[in-house]
């Protein structure tokens, strides 16, 4: 058989990709009010635009309890079982 | 994303804000975390800070509130079957199948190769891998892990010895066998297979799809394969120095999974194609190579990894001195010219410090070491001007980085985690606010930041590209793998 006719099996150079366990979304808040919301968000963004935006949810969303932290060290567990919610900004 | 996955998974709803053309890589990550249908809304590159939170706060408690689609209430697994033969037929057929691409949406429906860089491939057949595997004495089926004990490189891989390598951005694992496939791709030799394995423990060409790495050969391997050393030792025409690059590159695409803006939010890639050696023998006197700088003998073989997406990410390559033509030779010859006037040498017999020209453009626009490529000739020459070490050298580049607070001020990063200069200066031990004008701040926080590689020949210039982090371990062993 001439090598052009010949077959051949050829390799797969793809990594091994671990199956994943995939979750629903969590149910949404009923209501705002009385909630707590925690805004997670890298201080190292814009400065206006963090400013702006933790005036505007505090002012436009009395009714919210507000936790505001930087991200990026772990979220201690007295935090996280306080919040309801979480607003996570990863832009950079 | 962590926050978001722990919020979900405990029954509470999140919401991500995430650029738009950045959203398509944050789903990925999102699927790997397992929760595929995380929501998410859109800042802007170009609002002001006030008009981008006007109209990003809306979407935003909307997303918290909003009941779930039929689609966001699914869950399952998501698994991909790892077939070890990928396709059979003639070669011909085969070269179609592996040179296949597929247009990429989010890049302007641009295509992009499936298996490739976007170049023809020789074809990994059974035979060819198997004479690839000849090259090392490793098993075809043992899992990629780390060799010793790494402290993680910045967004790189790392952890204990035995660790299986998470290849970025996927985080994929593979045996050795799927490297050979790779390099049986790039076009590379069975006897390069050490080289090879070295740099898919170090996580291949890529980290976390921020941008692909460089990778330098330090020790005697690099002449037993025959890489070039010299002059266009970054261009074409060696196979070593080509293919092991372009096989790290096959190993990013394919055993991380990386598609630019699909799994990595890169900018605009990193056109340095090679590996390239260090050229050991031409040392001056005294100084360590790089294998021996990471506690390595001479005569022991390492990669070095050298981060090629820092600063602007995904998008450096070196940077050289204008010093052609001629006029590095009239400084050190002659000590006569614009060089020798800046340097403040007219007249007074040489070798000088050339790295002293370099200094106002290393540190103008930026912070941080520096990995320089040095040529032999060069380096003599900072060892007869007084360096007897690479350490006297890294000292004086980080002494020289020294600027006015004033100047440093004006910067546009030192201040990347407060934003507002809340935090305090290092070697005072001050605070940033109490420092006066005139305070001198270094540009580079310790000397090993910097690193120099003496390699390369030809005409007089200087190579350089962002640094190293001092206390991470970018250098891994080869003969491990042989």
């Amino acid at each position: 058989m001439a090598t052009k006719d010949r077959t051949y099996k050829c390799l797969n150079p793809i990594g091994i990709q671990d199956p994943v366990d995939l979750y629903p979304l969590a149910p949404r808040l009923d209501r705002l009010n009385g909630k707590t919301i925690m805004f997670n968000m890298m201080v190292n963004v814009e400065q206006d635009f963090l400013t702006s935006l933790e005036k505007m949810l505090r002012s436009d969303y009395p009714e919210v309890e507000w936790i505001f932290r930087e991200s990026g060290p772990p979220i201690p567990d007295k935090q996280f079982k306080a919040a309801d919610a979480l607003i996570q900004g990863v832009a950079f | 994303m962590p926050f978001a996955e722990r919020f979900e998974k405990a029954g509470k709803p999140s919401v991500v804000i995430v650029f738009e053309d950045q959203d398509e890589c944050l789903k990925q990550g999102a699927l790997l975390l397992g929760i595929p249908h995380v929501r998410t809304v859109y800042c802007s590159r170009i609002l002001s800070g006030v008009e981008d939170a006007a109209q990003t706060i809306k979407p935003l408690m909307d997303a918290l509130v909003r009941p779930l689609t039929a689609e966001e209430q699914k869950g399952g697994r998501w698994e991909v079957p790892d077939k070890r033969v990928l396709f059979e037929g003639t070669l011909d057929e085969a070269e179609e199948f592996y040179e296949r691409a597929e247009r990429v949406p989010v890049l302007g429906n641009a295509w992009m190769s499936l298996y490739t860089d976007g170049m023809a491939i020789r074809i990994p057949t059974e035979e060819r891998v198997q004479a690839m595997l000849k090259g090392t004495s490793h098993k075809p089926d043992e899992v990629i892990t780390l060799q010793t004990d790494h402290t993680p490189r910045e967004m790189g891989v790392g952890g204990k010895k035995g660790t299986p390598v998470r290849f970025e951005p996927m985080k994929r694992t593979a045996t050795v066998e799927k490297v050979a496939v790779n390099g049986v791709m790039a076009g590379c030799k069975p006897e390069y297979m050490p080289v090879l394995l070295a740099i898919a423990e170090a996580g291949g060409g890529g980290g976390d799809g921020r941008g692909s790495l460089g990778f330098c050969v330090s020790g005697p391997i690099a002449k037993e394969i025959g890489m070039n050393f010299d002059v266009g030792m970054l261009g074409p025409g060696n196979q070593a120095n080509r293919s092991i690059g372009r096989a790290a590159e096959l190993m990013w695409i394919n055993l991380g999974g990386n598609i630019p803006k699909v799994t990595s939010c890169g900018i605009m890639g990193n056109p340095l194609f090679n590996c390239f050696p260090e050229n050991i023998d031409a040392l001056p006197p005294g100084w360590k190579g790089v294998n021996e700088e990471y506690d390595f003998g001479r005569d022991e073989s390492v990669v070095y990894v050298l981060g090629m997406r820092g600063g602007p990410p995904g998008s450096l390559t070196f940077s050289s001195t204008e010093f052609s033509p001629g006029r590095y030779r009239t400084l050190q010859k002659s000590s006569t010219g614009g060089i020798a006037k800046r340097l403040g040498v007219e007249g007074i017999p040489g070798p000088h410090n050339w790295l002293e020209y370099q200094v106002p453009s290393l540190w103008a626009g930026r912070e941080g070491g520096y990995n320089f490529i040095i040529l032999p000739e060069m380096a003599q020459h900072l060892y007869e001007a007084g360096f007897k070490s690479k350490d006297e050298v890294y000292q004086w580049l980080y002494d020289s980085s020294f600027m006015p607070f004033s100047e440093y001020r004006k910067h546009a990063s030192p201040d990347f985690r407060t934003g507002g200069w809340r935090g305090v200066e290092k070697t005072s031990g001050k605070p940033w606010k109490e420092l006066p004008d005139d305070y001198m701040v270094p540009a580079v926080d310790d000397p090993y930041q910097n690193c120099i590689i003496v390699s390369g020949g030809g005409e007089e210039t200087s190579h350089w590209v962002n640094g190293r982090t001092p206390n991470a371990d970018p250098a891994y062993g080869i003969d491990v793998w042989r």
